[in-house]
This record gives structure tokens, sequence and C-alpha cells, in this order.
């Protein structure tokens, strides 16, 4: 997003570092009242001299309490509707007046935070975009993060360790992986995969041939993580009382109950699985939209 | 050249199609048990498309299955039944001859027998005596008004198939009332009935069932395709409490269900049909894929199609019916989903037996130098940044440990590849940035810890 929207002198400055893992950034965009209605953030930028003042709460913001930068949505004009108020920025977090608190997640250690906003000063240079094109330029953001978040197993175990251990596992003394209902259940992940690969597949032929992909790479970060969570039940159902175990300093890449336990985040975050299937409905078959009765009331006026 | 001959026939099928099928007229092969069309027959003879992917050699037009394969999606779609896919399959099977060559030239026409009843598996208990079958195979589509057959029966204990010509000795065909009168279908009773061996053992057997299954996955997915488009064109038009009923979630949502399912099914006929082509070892654990894949898709489409449409959709005049018959009849014919499930014994993990997927490989790609190059390199750092290094660090040194990858990954020429160079991306001019862009995402490494890594730093 620096790329398209920061100029060349910032992005000289401050992209190599990113690139070499020596600086961190963060993602400012939700709120308490504002997940999946994202246009509705609250957090006020209100001009001052050749910048502005920005105060208000950010939530669910992953790695802010280790970020050294980061990238932020905010209401520049509350008299506009929703989507049309909101401006982006890129600011310091190092800057006077941020305060970050971490949130405990139910799995335990976790890499979300609060981040809280008091009269924190941002130069208009650091302003991405136009005043007032913020939201579009968030959902833009997004579409960068759905595309990418990518491996086969979306970080928890694969295929191959689910089978090998189907193959241990045993159900009264018989190998769990004989069992005709375990096998459907892999069957179904592996076709979901195979189509799944397909799809990126030609998506990448396609950028190699110069050409736009497919639509249907948006589907992948919504089977992926629900996938996720039912290999990783079944996986327990296979170990029996013994599946209630969580080993401290397991890796969910490898540990069905980490995995599990880790997995609800994956289906809320960049997009809940509801609000992908809107986007799916919405803009791929052209459905019509949500009933939306604050959509042309100025935001201040939103009940 | 590929590309023009599947856009012509595509076209001319479309014309031919948009000018002969009506919906009274496949409403009316829905009448009778045992109904085909044979005018739409002699008119797909006369444009050459029983021989399209016959080889050559055996007297067709050798342009594989991949020419056929986008014009059985738009038969699908319509739920038009024409007996290519069983040409093709047998035409196959025989290699050559006189038989392949008046397939390909449509004026024979072949039925796959493959079922029995009482058994939902590829196994058959038909018996070969004395090089005669004596027995029944169930309901085989274009039963009814095939010349031959390629039936699976068993001699001693090997299974193989067989081809029978239909005029010969002691066959009778019973067209049976069924959920879809339009595929020509019929109980096949031999007494005494010459056969001829045209492969033997099981994984031949299963290895043309495959090639079966992945053409007729193309004709499933057109079909699955065509209702939602007609589901959301109901649901855009069809209004309910002062809205379009596909505003409402319950309805919209479902579209959307029935759009990934239906992308996953294209993706795995696409994938089974390129290992068919380039003759893979793959092939058939690809073809499962495609098979259960198209068959829960269009299953999934068609009841849900009905569904959509509420009343109107459980009316005979309404379009829905037909698919909801046609889902149903495309996933028995060639064996239900259950026995390729079952077949996934194949998949188990470093079982070794060819044609098997590889849990453990990466995607099914065509591999660049680029790529293997990475993985390579992904390889070696996996000792020092994989899931094992990683294991039981505390979130401030697993950090550290981040940090040094994204690094090394910078160093490598790993990070970030679609930036430009200049910045410590990969891209050596900003021009080639939209071409390079996301190529890391093919790269399946070893663990996937490490691949989750890579793919939240990149």
């Amino acid at each position: 997003m620096m790329l398209r929207y920061g100029d060349a002198e910032i992005v000289k400055r401050l992209v190599p570092p990113a690139i070499r893992g020596e600086d961190i950034w963060c993602q400012l965009f939700s709120e308490p009242s504002a997940g999946s209605d994202l246009a509705a953030v609250r957090t006020r930028a209100v001009r001052d001299g050749d910048g502005w003042r920005i105060d208000g709460q950010k939530l669910w913001t992953s790695w802010a309490h280790i970020a050294d930068y980061a990238i932020a949505l905010v209401r520049t004009d509350p008299t506009m509707p929703k989507h049309a108020g909101l401006s982006f920025f890129w600011l310091d977090m190092k800057s006077p007046g941020i305060t970050v608190k971490r949130i405990r997640k139910l799995a335990g250690e976790s890499e979300i935070n609060e981040v809280f906003f008091d009269s924190v000063y941002v130069p208009d240079n650091q302003r991405m975009g136009e005043v007032g094109a913020g939201f579009r330029i968030a959902i833009e953001t997004l579409m960068i993060e759905r595309y990418a978040v990518a491996d086969d197993a979306l970080g928890g175990p694969s295929l191959a360790e689910f089978a090998s251990q189907a193959a241990h596992h045993r159900i009264n003394g018989k190998p769990a992986i004989d069992d005709g209902q375990v096998r459907r259940v892999l069957a179904d992940a592996i076709v979901e995969r195979q189509g799944l690969r397909s799809i990126h597949r030609r998506a990448l032929a396609a950028i190699a041939e110069g050409r736009e992909p497919g639509p249907e790479g948006s589907i992948r970060k919504l089977r992926l993580a629900r996938r996720r969570q039912i290999m990783g039940e079944l996986a327990m159902d296979l170990m029996g009382a013994q599946g209630v175990i969580l080993a401290p300093g397991a890796s969910k890449a490898v540990d069905h109950a980490w995995s599990w336990i880790d997995l609800p985040g994956a289906r809320i975050a960049g997009g809940t699985d509801e609000i992908l299937r809107n986007t799916i409905a919405e803009k791929l078959l052209s459905l019509p939209q949500d009933y939306r009765p604050d959509k042309k009331v100025p935001f201040n006026q939103i009940d | 050249m590929y590309n023009e001959i599947r856009a012509i026939l595509v076209d001319q099928a479309t014309r031919l199609l948009d000018a002969e099928v009506s919906q009274a007229r496949l409403k009316d092969l829905l009448e009778n048990p045992g109904s085909f069309d044979a005018a739409l027959w002699s008119n797909a003879i006369e444009l050459g498309w029983p021989g399209i992917a016959i080889a050559e050699a055996a007297g067709g037009l050798g342009l594989g299955v991949g020419v056929l394969a986008p014009l059985l999606q738009e038969l699908g779609g319509r739920t038009v039944s024409l007996p290519l896919v069983a040409g093709v399959v047998t035409a196959g099977a025989l290699g050559g001859g006189e038989v392949a060559s008046r397939l390909a030239a449509g004026c024979a026409i072949a039925t796959l027998a493959l079922g029995e009843a009482g058994d939902c598996g590829l196994s058959p208990t038909l018996a070969l005596a004395n090089g005669q079958l004596t027995g029944e195979k169930a309901p085989a589509a274009f039963a009814a008004v095939a010349t031959h057959a390629l039936v699976s029966a068993r001699d001693g204990p090997e299974p193989g198939l067989y081809l029978v010509d239909l005029g010969g000795q002691g066959v009778t065909r019973r067209a049976e009332p069924a959920i879809d009168n339009g595929r020509a279908a019929a109980t096949l009773r031999f007494d005494r009935t010459p056969a001829i061996r045209v492969a033997a053992g099981r994984d031949a057997v299963l290895h043309h069932a495959a090639v079966a299954a992945t053409l007729t996955a193309f004709e499933q997915v057109g079909g699955a395709e065509r209702c939602l488009t007609v589901s959301v064109a109901y649901a855009k038009e069809r209004k309910a409490f002062g809205q379009p009923i596909g505003a409402f979630q319950a309805i919209k949502h479902k579209l959307a269900d029935m759009y990934q399912e239906l992308e996953i099914a294209r993706g795995c006929a696409i994938d089974a049909l390129e290992a068919l082509e380039q003759g893979r070892k793959d092939f058939f654990a690809l073809a499962c894929t495609a098979r259960l894949g198209a068959s829960a898709a269009y299953d999934f489409a068609a009841r849900e199609c009905i569904q959509t449409h509420g009343g109107v959709g459980v009316t005979w005049e309404a379009e829905p019916q037909h698919h909801y018959r046609r889902a149903r009849a495309l996933a028995l014919e060639t064996g239900g989903g259950a026995v390729l499930a079952r077949s996934s014994d194949r998949w188990s993990a470093g079982s070794g037996r060819s044609g098997m997927i590889d849990l453990s490989s990466g995607p099914r790609v065509a591999l660049g130098a680029y790529v293997s190059q990475a993985r390579q390199w992904l390889e070696a750092m996996n000792p020092r940044f994989g899931g094992a290094a990683r294991h039981g660090l505390s979130q401030e040194d697993d950090l550290v440990l981040g940090r040094a990858f994204q690094k090394a990954k910078s160093e490598a020429g790993y990070a970030c590849i679609t930036l430009p160079r200049e910045l410590g991306g990969a891209v050596p001019n900003s021009k080639r940035f939209c071409s390079a862009r996301r190529k890391t995402d093919s790269i399946s490494p070893p663990t996937t810890s490490l691949s989750a890594w890579a793919c939240l730093c990149l």
C-alpha cells in the first residue's frame, strides 16, 4: 500500500527496513464499534496546523505491541455519510499519546492488542490517498490480505500429518484411517484442497501471462479456516479422552489441539465467514446488497 | 490453435443447442423410460462430435479430451444427453479396430455397463465362462440404444472390461422407469453372450472408469454452473417482504456456497483432465477428486436451486427439476461417491503405489526452476527456522527468530519477491512488478510451520 500511496522519498526510507524484518508494521483498522462494518470507525482525526490530532481507540490490532509503524483508518469528517468521511494515514507507533494494551485470547498468549489514541499528532504528509478516500484504500489492503493468507493448511497441521496420526490412532483396536467416516472427511478435505490448488495454479498462470486472475481465489481463506477447524475436531475425536491435552509449547502447525483452540480467530480476522459470503454474493454474483439503513446518513446522525 | 478449436466447437454447440433443444423437448424425454434424442444425435454426428476425442489411429479426429471437455460442459448445462463419453472410453479401451472407428463415426453407440445391483462399488461379480457372459448389469446410460457395451466382469478372480455386441446372442435390455428417463438407460441381461476381453485387472477397470468420471465431471460442472446462474437470476427478480429474495442472507449465503462448491469442482476437474492428457501417474487420484467434487457440487446446486425457487421449483414446467434428476443420475452412473471416497486408501501417506496422491507433496504444478530453487532454499533453512527450531520458544524469542528469518529471506532474494530489488525485493526492474506478483505462493515448503511463516512474512 505504501508503494501505491506513499511518496517516493518515504518509500525509500521505510520499505527496505520492513522487508529486512527490522521494522514491524501493524494495521489499525477495527474498533470496538467497527468490525465487519469497518466503515463505522469512530477514531477521529481533526485538523491541527500542518497535521492532524487523533483521538480514539483501535481493537484487535495484531503485533501492535512490537510494531514500529502502523497504517490507520480514521474519521476525518463526521458530517459525511460513513464511507465518505474516512482517511488513511501511516504513523510512528512511538508518537506521544499512543498506548498499547495486550489482549489475552482464548488460546492464552496472543498477538492482538487494544491501541488508545490520546491527542496523537500526525503530519499531513503521512496521509495516504485523498482525504475521504480512506475506506477504499482500507478495502484494497484487505484484499491483499485475503489473497495472501495462504498455505494449504492455513498454518495448521497438513493433511499428511492428519493421515499419519489417523493411521496410529485406533477405534476399538482398528486403525482410525480404515474407518469410513474418517476417510470421507479426509476425502472431502483432499477434494477441497485440490480445487483450491487448481484455482491457485491457474491464477499464477494468468498473472504470468499478464492477465488478471479470476475472482475464485477469494474463496480460499473462507474454505481453509473452516476446514482447519473441522480437521482439528476430528483429529481430537480420534484421540478420544486424550484429545483434551493441550501440551505446553506445542505448535499449532503440528498439534491438532493447538490448531483447534487457536482457530476461531481465523474465521473472523480479515473478513468473517459471513462477510466473505456477502462479498461473494454481492461482488461476484451481483446479488443485491443487504439492507443498510445507515448508508446515506451523515455519520454523526446515525443512532 | 488448441484454444481456437475449443472455442469454435463451443460456439458451434451453442448455436445447434439454442436452435434445437427446447425445454419442451427435454421434458418429452422425461416422460418415458429409456428416452433418447436420436435427431440431436444425428446433428452431433454431422458435426463430428463422436470422434473428437478418439485417437486418429482408432478412426477419430484425435483432438483430445481437452477439446471435448468444454463441449461436455455445454451439454451438461442444458441437461442434454449424448453418448459421447461412453464412446471415447470404449474406443480408448479398444485402442483401435472396426468397432472403435464406427464409434468415432457415430454409427455405433457405446454404453458403459459397470454397475451391478446390490453393490455400489466397481468390483464386478458378473462372471465369464467359456468366453461368454451370463447375468445382469444395473441400469447403464444409453444401454437402451447402444450397439456395443463395455462391461465389467470377472474371469476367475480377475476383474476386467469386456466388449459385448448388443446385437449378439442372449442380450435383453430393459428400460425401466428412472429418476432421469432422458439418459436412455436400460438394465442389461446376458445369457451366454459372447464377450471379448479388452482390459484386464482391477487397475485397468478403475483407470477406464476414471476417464469416464473425469469427462463426466465436466457435464456435472456445466450443470452446477447453470443451476447457479438460474438461481441467481431468480433471486434477483423474485421479491418477498418488499425486496428481492437475493438480498436476504439466507439466500445469498446459500448461493455463495453454491459458487464455492462449483469452483472447487471445476478446479478438480481441470486438474484431472490435465493429468489425463499428460498421461501422468497421479491421474487416478485426481480423477477421484474430480468425481467427488463434481458430484457434490452438482447435487448441492440442483437441490438448492429448487429451494431458491420455492414452489415454482417443484413444478414440471420449471427448469430446476431437470438438474435435480440429472445431478443424481450422473452421480450414480459411474459408481457412487462412496466408492471413490473408499479409494482414498490409495491416498494413505507413504503407501507408495503408483497413481496415488502423495499427501506430503505440494501443488500439482509444473514447477519452474525458480520454484524448485526456492524450495531447496526453504528446505535448507528449515533446521534453523522451521517447526522444530520454534518449538517451545517464548513469543519474544520466536520474534527474534522471525526477524532473523525475514532477514535471511531478504538476503537470499526471497523476501517480498513482488517488490523492486532496490527496496529489498526481488524484481530487477519495476516493470516486471505485476508479472512476478505472488509467485512465492506456489512454493509449498516441506513443513507447514515454515510455509505459514513464509506467507506471513511475504
